[in-house]
């Protein structure tokens, strides 16, 4: 599933632009097309019951804002806790459906363009495809995949 | 008796005068035959006066003289009768047989068989008296000697002690003399030692003015070390600031550079300067990382400075207080000091004065010791004179022992009593030992009881047990020839009970005497000697 | 939902919100509050305030995927984001203890 979004996305030079965030000691890309907004980590609300992926509820733009802890999402062993955490908002579920999700990374580091002959599809789900970046292995998400049940 | 005795002077002169009238007549007749006158008639007559004249001679002359005579023989047979009688009784008085004395004499007249018999009881009372007052004399003598020896064996004990208190005062005199001597060299040293501490104290003091400037100049370091650690501060709060408004920078120019994406073709160009923005928010982020990072060492140096700052100055600090410490203790010390050396001269001082109150107790102690020892050899002569009392008593009771009188305590009369006992089983000894026995235990101070019969053999004999320990007689055994010994013949001699002088017991070793007496059957005969030895020890109890 | 007057208070970190319409009254239980509604009763560590006219905005898909609980929606009062319980459904953690409560 990572066609769709790449070739909508695509730059004219056959890459892919994405923010590059680290989850632990993952590194991840979220295609910026998807990107809302990045701020320094929101403060949250747990809610009680919740799935360990929800950390909680935090205010953005005056809305509600669901948070997601996005190590746990990629099951992302614990890295380095150096950097500057930060909540990156996005926009995630189908896009007739799309709604505002932050998802909480470790830091967040550069726009990166990722070539599209580097990127290598893994399987259908949140992580779509898998890419080098300056020899460091970059898994790339696909969040229309989140809102999926 | 005394008419007799004048007729028995009158009767010669009846014969005198009998025998001068016809003497008369005979002449007057011769001298008238020659004068012529009839010699019938004066032959008649001179007949006749004769006749008369021998009658009256007869008559008045030789018959009284001879009933004189033979009264007179009589008497004199009687009075040599009391005579021996009396020399017997005398005689036994004089072998001190108070008994038999009196018994000699029974057939004397009345009065003077009576007046033997009183002055023989008398001399008996006397005698027991004597024994009586020897045997006071005696026991006052032993308890003086016992007190006496107690005295003596005190006094020795007191000597002793005080010989030991001597001693020890002596020992307590040089040990004084010791601590005194050591006191006084305490004290001089202590006086040194003071003085050393006055030393001690300006050096410890002139130290603490050292340490107090050192902890002084430790104490600015300090404050600069602080001064910059707080200036570090500030720069890491800068340092912060700055990396916070990289971070939001940087964040600022991702958001910028996602604007710009989303604002496609037209916002490439900001897209650029988003990145040109993020370049520099990394750059800064950089710079501040190694701005942080040389202040990190920096302020690794500034805070090893503080610590050891700090440590020195608690180091100063403690030197500090260990010096002042030091020096209240060098203060102490020679405050003690001082206190040591006065006390350690009034020590001296004190037992300087012990010493001489221990010379003093000493000689003290000898002059009792003196007295003591003068005392003791008192209470030996005391001890002496005492028994010396009791052997006097002793004699005194021997002597008074050598009459038989009839009394519980006249040995004589004892053995006396004993022997007519055993004369009774005429010459039958079989049951003389069980008798001998009963002497023994009936009369604790006989040591051994024995019996020799007629021909001096021993026949019999028993011993006293407490008086031998329960050792056998020894040499002692029946059978034995006592013919020769001086008591036996002295007995078998005298026929009388004796009491032989002092001699030492061959069963004891104690001195004894011995009483021995005959045996006799009641018919008089001579069966044996019965004696017994007494322990001079114990003759009081007799 | 909108114009809608909301009780909000506050059970362990997050604060939620019931339809003042729904309140009866409250109570004082040991070392909390509950508050009866029409048709169940709440335990509530404190009440915040009263509020009226908030904005409440439905949980969208990916919150209900991750938190799945009935709610009437969500809305940010000062700052706060407020769940609004649903009050035939309320959460199991808002439940009323056994103990009893005292009402005034």
């Amino acid at each position: 599933m990572l066609y769709p979004l790449l070739m909508t996305s695509a730059s004219g030079e056959g890459g892919i632009r994405c923010l590059l965030v680290r989850a632990g000691e993952y590194l991840c890309a979220l295609p910026l097309n998807q990107v809302r907004r990045v701020v320094a980590t929101l403060t949250t609300h747990p809610l009680p019951g919740a799935a360990p992926e929800l950390l909680g509820l935090a205010e953005f733009a005056g809305e509600a804002l669901p948070v997601l802890d996005l190590a746990c999402l990629v099951n992302a062993p614990a890295g380095a806790a150096s950097g500057q955490p930060v909540t990156v908002v996005v926009w995630a579920g189908p896009p007739a459906e799309r709604e505002l999700v932050g998802l909480a990374a470790d830091e967040a580091l550069a726009i990166v363009e990722l070539p599209l002959h580097a990127l290598t599809e893994t399987r259908l789900g949140l992580v779509s495809g898998e890419a080098l970046q300056a020899g460091r292995p970059v898994r790339v998400l696909n969040l229309e995949h989140l809102g999926a049940t | 008796m005394s008419e007799e005795h004048v007729r028995e002077r009158t009767s010669p002169a009846w014969g005198f005068a009998i025998l001068a009238v016809t003497v008369v007549v005979g002449f007057v007749t011769v001298l008238a035959a020659s004068a012529g006158t009839a010699r019938q008639w004066l032959a008649t007559a001179f007949l006749a006066a004769g006749a008369v004249a021998v009658l009256a001679y007869l008559a008045f002359a030789y018959l009284p003289e001879r009933r004189a005579r033979q009264r007179a023989e009589r008497v004199s047979q009687q009075v040599a009768g009391w005579e021996r009688e009396l020399v017997a009784g005398l005689v036994e008085l004089q072998a001190g047989d108070l008994v038999k004395a009196p018994e000699q004499v029974r057939h004397l007249p009345e009065r003077l068989a009576g007046a033997f018999s009183a002055a023989t009881r008398a001399l008996g009372g006397l005698i027991q008296q004597i024994q009586s007052s020897s045997t006071d004399v005696a026991a006052a003598g032993n308890a003086v000697h016992a007190t006496a020896s107690e005295l003596a064996s005190g006094s020795s004990e007191q000597a002793a002690a005080v010989v030991q208190i001597t001693a020890t005062m002596e020992e307590l005199a040089r040990t004084a003399a010791q601590i005194a001597g050591n006191a006084a060299s305490q004290a001089d040293l202590a006086a040194h030692a003071e003085q050393t501490g006055e030393t001690g104290v300006a050096a410890v003091e002139e130290a603490l003015g050292g340490l107090e400037e050192v902890q002084k100049r430790i104490s600015a370091i300090a404050a600069r070390a602080d001064t910059l650690g707080t200036r570090s501060k500030e720069i890491y709060r800068v340092l912060d600031l700055i990396t916070e408004i990289a971070q939001e920078t940087h964040i600022l120019s991702l958001n910028a550079a996602i604007e710009a994406a989303a604002a496609g073709e037209h916002g490439r160009r900001f897209g650029v300067v988003a990145d040109e923005v993020r370049r520099l928010a990394q750059r800064s982020q950089e710079s501040v990382d190694s701005v942080r990072n040389l202040l990190e060492e920096f302020s690794s140096s500034i805070r090893a400075t503080v610590v050891a700052t700090e440590e020195g100055g608690k180091e100063a600090s403690r030197g500090l207080e260990r010096a002042r410490a030091a020096a209240n203790a060098i203060d102490a010390l020679r405050s003690a000091l001082a206190d040591t050396a006065r006390t350690a001269k009034e020590t001296s001082l004190a037992t300087e004065q012990q010493r001489t109150a221990s010379d003093q107790v000493v000689l003290t102690a000898k002059e009792v010791s003196q007295v003591i020892q003068r005392m003791a050899e008192g209470l030996k002569h005391f001890s002496g004179t005492a028994e010396r009392l009791n052997q006097l008593a002793l004699s005194i009771q021997l002597l008074t022992q050598s009459f038989r009188i009839d009394a519980a305590r006249s040995l004589k009369h004892l053995c006396e009593h004993w022997a007519t006992e055993l004369g009774g089983r005429g010459g039958q000894w079989e049951m003389a030992e069980s008798q001998l026995a009963e002497l023994v235990a009936r009369h604790p101070f006989v040591e051994m009881a024995f019996l020799a019969d007629a021909h001096g053999v021993m026949a019999a004999f028993s011993v006293n047990r407490e008086w031998t320990g329960g050792r056998s007689a020894g040499s002692v055994t029946v059978g034995m020839n006592m013919h020769d010994r001086p008591w036996y013949q002295t007995v078998m001699r005298e026929g009388r009970p004796i009491l032989t002088p002092l001699y030492d017991s061959l069963l004891t070793g104690d001195r004894c005497f011995s009483v021995a007496a005959p045996i006799r059957d009641p018919s008089g005969a001579h069966l044996g000697v019965l004696g017994f030895d007494v322990n001079a020890r114990s003759w009081t109890k007799i | 939902m909108r114009g809608t007057e909301l009780l909000v208070f506050v059970r362990g970190e997050t604060s939620w919100g019931v339809e003042r319409a729904e309140v009866r009254r409250f109570g004082v239980t040991g070392g909390g509050i509950t508050i009866s509604l029409r048709h169940d009763r709440l335990r509530a560590d404190r009440v915040v305030a009263m509020l009226s006219t908030p904005t409440v905005r439905k949980p969208g898909r990916i919150l209900r995927r991750f938190w799945p609980v009935s709610s009437r929606g969500l809305a940010v009062v000062e700052g706060q984001v407020v769940v609004v319980i649903d009050p035939l459904a309320p959460p199991p953690e808002l439940a009323l203890q056994t103990e009893g409560a005292s009402d005034e």
